[in-house]
């Protein structure tokens, strides 16, 4: 019987060896330290972060002994990744912001009729989309389709009749200030929104409603009103009735800070620019394996049995592996005894 | 046209807003269209954050309602779709798409609109097998079921996209496409999000019904988000087909990626969000068989004729314009000085875009019909008091800053792979 000093040696002498396997694995691709960088997903900026969280040293030896198995398999599929060339990290970061083009010029739909974007990825000389509407009648007046007896389906007059009495002064009357060259959005009726046909509310007093930037409102613009912008408010009015509070704080810590911590220069560049395009394999596949009402929902059908996948992946599954996929498939039927 | 693409909003406008005119000012460029890929969190006062299924700590009046109210507007112009963290109640008052602020347009639950000469599709909500064949049973207030069903992605609407023939140029959807791991660099992925491995070894991550759509409009690009995580893949459609450049991003917090700039090449502006003809018709056709109930639309029982639908909705736009009804507020929104006067109002109201829509395509307005799920036998349960007992097994936690608290509740979550 080892005493625990010897114990605790023996276990360092085994945390080095396996820190040195990943350095040795490691080696083997150096330029991606055990941890392949995809240049696609994640900019420069942001692989400190994933160092750091694969800084952490691994040692699963015998905290958990199917995790030197996962270690190996991870291993290998980084370096399957990198064989099927998914990747192709590149230093070129501070490109400005391009037009994405088609990696592959010349497709195209061949079922279907051109439309801008798709013009963009066939790089062809169709001419431009000409699907555009042209405005012939007033917009805001439906008042001229309204014909119920040429409707095929039953119409709800009784519903509507109160709000369509009037359309044409339906969306006259707004709260708003028209913004600039932003379409003009009018608010229905008075005194600010509309209720629908059932009526206005049946107490309590006249909602407020934001009139813009100018006028009485509350409100101010961009000043944040009345409020305490930085005081978290629980509000609990209904909650009573619901059980269901809300927290409400007029500005977001995280807003405070500005708009610099939310940029990331990634955001102006080519996302797709390395990826290669990738034949879609189709549904089939993969509807197989999805649970769809009126079929058998159990897990077993969903997962494999241990001698179904024992078969089929023999040569890559380890005797540890299949014993331990074993002892859970029993405790799985087990419990749903 | 510039195009800024974002992940989860979270309710977050004012950041995102903020972070898309430093990148207009650090570039010397000007963005013409901000896409929001789910997770919008159109929140408009207390009332709306009982349809809003997230954990109680993240039960947030967000900067929404700034909006909403007029007292912010959007600086540029805004197209998003729903996910799974939505004020449900609202966007089913637009369920055919329709401004749910000045300046900001909600897709629908299925649509198809026009950017310019862009033509952009989107699919609401996150895939879910139990609930794909249902019927939109669900009406608010929503209990503890079908505050977590409704944002459940329905094969009526996938079945109304699915018609759609002409090219499109962008399509959005919150949950990614089943198999599109597959065309980019999963080992990186998993990298970072290593629960995700097995589904993605199973080919079992993503939705199901997105796949479908992948398949058969083929975009150009194609944008997602629901996993939090930045990921770009290229599919080619067959040996000699398009590509399709697509690309999930992140939610916002400092650091982290989820915003993208692109551009695409495009008629000169000035542009506007417009109709779109054919998916009007889709509309004008499948309305008679929106299946209201649980039971799922009868696909056989439409009567018109696909050609005569483009026909009759192309007059009606020549003659109207293609432009979208305006706003409309249908309920008070949330007042900081006074927190507790917004529950003045007890019933959901029709959103007159929609009335002014249906109008125009002729149909009926159906979206309050008592469904099933209003009968007593299946009538709405008090929410849990608190919230504890509440399932969140879809959720990808709002606030997964800490990585170790994601991962222990990644554990439960069922990105809509059931």
């Amino acid at each position: 019987m080892e005493d625990s000093e010897r114990r605790r040696e023996r276990l360092k002498a085994m945390r080095t060896i396996a820190a040195q396997a990943e350095a040795s694995s490691n080696f083997e691709n150096p330029a991606v330290s055990g941890f392949l960088a995809n240049p696609l997903l994640e900019s420069p900026a942001a692989l400190p972060a994933q160092e750091e969280s694969r800084a952490i040293p691994r040692f699963d030896f015998y905290t958990d002994p199917m995790a030197a198995f996962s270690a190996n398999k991870k291993r290998s599929a980084a370096g399957n990744q990198a064989q099927q060339g998914y990747v192709t990290p590149t230093s070129d970061s501070g490109s400005p912001m391009a037009r994405f083009s088609s990696p592959r010029p010349g497709l195209r739909n061949t079922d279907m009729t051109p439309s801008p974007a798709h013009q963009i990825q066939m790089q062809s000389s169709y001419s431009p989309n000409q699907r555009m509407y042209q405005a012939h009648g007033p917009y805001d007046s439906p008042a001229p389709f309204w014909s119920p007896r040429t409707s095929p389906f039953p119409m709800h007059q009784e519903n509507v009749a109160g709000y369509y009495s009037n359309p044409s002064d339906t969306y006259t009357r707004s709260p708003y200030p028209n913004h600039g060259g932003n379409p003009s959005f009018q608010a229905v009726g008075s005194p600010g929104f509309y209720y629908g046909q059932r009526g206005p509310p049946r107490h309590g007093n006249s909602p407020i409603i934001g009139s813009g930037r100018g006028g009485g409102s509350p409100y101010s613009g961009r000043t944040q009103g009345q409020w305490d912008g930085g005081r978290r408010n629980q509000v609990s009015s209904w909650s009573g009735r619901r059980g269901r509070g809300f927290h409400f704080r007029g500005t977001a810590p995280d807003e405070k800070l500005g708009p610099e911590p939310f940029y990331d220069k990634s955001m102006v560049e080519d996302p797709w620019q390395n990826l290669e395009p990738v034949v879609w394999r189709g549904l089939d596949s993969a509807v197989n394996n999805l649970h769809t009402p009126g079929s058998s929902n159990s897990v077993t059908m969903k997962k494999p049995r241990v001698s179904e996948s024992s078969n089929k992946s023999s040569s890559q599954q380890s005797l540890a592996e299949y014993l331990a996929a074993s002892f859970n498939e029993a405790v799985k039927d087990a419990a749903s005894v | 046209m510039k195009i800024a693409v974002e992940g989860c909003m979270h309710g977050d406008l004012d950041i995102v807003y903020q972070t898309i005119q430093h990148v207009e000012r650090l570039n010397g460029i000007k963005i013409d269209l901000l896409l929001c890929c789910g997770d919008f969190q159109a929140v408009r006062n207390a009332r709306d954050m009982e349809s809003l299924n997230v954990p109680p700590k993240y039960r947030e009046m967000k900067s929404f309602w700034k909006y909403y109210s007029g007292q912010e507007v959007a600086p540029i112009p805004t197209i998003f779709i729903g996910g799974n963290h939505e004020a449900s109640n609202y966007l089913w008052e637009l369920y055919y798409g329709g401004w749910a602020a000045p300046n900001i347009y909600f897709l629908g639950f299925a649509g198809v609109v026009k950017f310019g000469n862009i033509r952009i599709g989107g699919l609401s909500g996150i895939y879910s097998a139990r609930d794909y064949h249902l019927g939109h049973h669900e009406r608010p207030p929503y209990n503890e079921r079908t505050i977590r069903s409704v944002y459940h992605v329905r094969e009526y609407d996938v079945h109304k996209l699915m018609q759609v023939e002409e090219p499109i140029d962008i399509f959005l959807s919150h949950d990614w496409p089943l198999g599109i791991t597959d065309c980019g660099n999963w080992q990186q992925l998993v990298r970072h999000k290593r629960h995700f491995e097995n589904e993605i070894r199973e080919r079992t991550l993503g939705s199901k019904a997105a796949a479908q759509l992948l398949e058969k409009l083929r975009p150009p690009y194609w944008f997602s988000a629901h996993l939090h995580c930045k990921f770009a893949a290229v599919v080619q459609h067959g040996e000699s087909g398009p590509t399709t450049k697509f690309l999930a991003l992140d939610k916002c917090l400092p650091r982290r990626k989820f915003l993208q700039i692109i551009d695409i090449e495009s008629e000169p502006g000035p542009y506007e969000i417009q109709y779109d003809e054919e998916w009007l018709a889709i509309t004008r056709k499948f309305n008679p068989i929106f299946p209201l109930t649980f039971k799922n639309a009868n696909f056989g029982g439409t009567q018109l004729e696909m050609q005569d639908c483009q026909q009759w909705v192309r007059s009606r736009l020549q003659a109207r314009g293609p432009k979208p009804f305006e706003f409309a507020q249908t309920v008070p929104s949330f007042d900081p000085s006074q927190p507790d006067s917004n529950n003045s109002y007890f019933d959901y109201p029709r959103n007159p875009q929609t009335e002014s829509l249906l109008q125009l395509l002729e149909l009926p307005y159906l979206l309050d019909s008592v469904s099933e799920s209003r009968v007593p036998t299946h009538g709405p349960t008090p929410l849990i008091q608190g919230g504890s007992s509440v399932e969140y097994s879809e959720e990808i936690p709002i606030d997964d800053a800490d990585e170790v608290e994601e991962f222990a509740e990644i554990d439960d979550v069922e990105t809509g792979n059931e």
